[in-house]
């Protein structure tokens, strides 16, 4: 009897502890902490970082929808007010897509083939000639860098604009275009010089190799509109 | 045997309702299991032995306990790791009451011969 009793006990008491066990495993496994290097730490913190930067902008651009928003609100009343804010709305996307010329600070680069004085009719007289590839990799660098608009010889570059090797020429919007390259872009003309100087940039391999390059830092940089068709023949809104 | 039996059908029943305690009890029911777990190799001792008394066994279960968390609280907010005491003292417990348990297990399993 006595024994019964004492495995009752006991039976209860280990399920109440089971329970306790289980309550704190099924706690433990939500934060598992895991040691890390230096440098692993340094990378964490710097994502985190990067990440706080992120939110921070994103709740910019949070706070000027919400004031869009507001605005539309209230002005609802007001349906030519309404209009304004649209065509300010789709001027600001226009500019963006190239639809219209714009100006601003920015760089100027100028691209010509080497003088005639370094071609010695070897097969080096390639690299003292401006090639596609080399504006493609200067349109690279000054994306990078931040430019916000650029044009080549008064072509605007848009997501459709293709540089392409057209035997002495280069064809960028469909329009075949001759040496010497003038390469517009606007952005901030201190990082853009600076960042297109660095050592690390094309600009200087292509100064290596003899090609003519002038880049000057510019307050009235001036970006021409595109020209030209979109074509949406295929694609759909999903 | 009951002990094992009762210790699953416990951890299963957490996992199914999946109680979970806020982050800062945390270490205090360590120590509290720890000194359940204490209790209930005492009792599994005494009920072999046959001295086995239901009021010690409760007040033992429940009070080490909260003794042991209190305790534990108590030298988180003094800076003394007090816990580490309630940890050796039922941890050194249930190794003697495992080797007692052991000893009378294998006493009667002789004497059955």
């Amino acid at each position: 009897m006595k024994n019964n009793e004492a495995n009752i006990f006991l039976f209860a008491a280990s399920i109440i502890i089971g329970i306790l066990i289980s309550m704190n495993i099924s706690f433990n496994k939500g934060t598992t902490t895991t040691f890390l290097s230096s440098s692993q730490y340094q990378d964490a913190y710097n994502y985190k970082n990067q990440l706080y930067s992120e939110i921070s902008s994103m709740v910019n651009v949070y706070n000027t929808y919400e004031q869009k928003l507001e605005k539309y609100k209230s002005i609802e009343t007001n349906k030519s007010s309404i209009t304004d804010e649209i065509n300010k709305e789709l001027e600001q996307n226009n500019m963006i897509l190239g639809k219209v010329q714009v100006q601003g600070q920015g760089l100027s680069i100028i691209l010509n083939d080497a003088d005639s004085k370094y071609f010695d009719n070897t097969f080096d007289d390639q690299f003292r000639l401006v090639h596609n590839t080399d504006i493609i990799q200067v349109m690279n660098d000054l994306k990078n860098g931040g430019a916000e608009a650029i044009s080549i010889n008064n072509q605007r570059i848009v997501d459709s604009s293709e540089i392409y090797c057209s035997g002495p020429f280069l064809r960028i919007n469909g329009v075949k275009i001759a040496a010497p390259f003038t390469i517009n872009a606007i952005g901030n003309k201190e990082v853009l010089y600076n960042y297109m100087m660095s050592d690390e940039n094309y600009l200087k391999g292509l100064m290596i190799r003899k090609v003519k390059v002038n880049v000057t830092q510019s307050d009235l940089v001036r970006v021409s509109a595109f020209i030209g068709n979109e074509r949406a023949d295929f694609m759909k809104v999903q | 045997m009951v002990g094992i039996i009762g210790l699953i059908i416990g951890i299963l029943l957490g996992i199914i309702f999946k109680v979970n305690i806020p982050d800062q009890f945390s270490p205090y029911m360590s120590v509290a299991i720890l000194a359940c777990l204490d209790s209930v190799f005492g009792a599994l001792r005494a009920s072999l032995s046959k001295n086995f008394q239901p009021d010690i066994f409760i007040s033992g279960f429940f009070g080490n306990a909260l003794l042991a968390a209190g305790l534990a609280y108590l030298g988180d907010k003094l800076g003394v790791p007090i816990y580490l005491a309630a940890v050796i003292v039922f941890g050194g417990r249930i190794f003697d009451n495992f080797a007692i348990v052991r000893r009378l297990l294998i006493e009667k399993a002789k004497s059955r011969h």
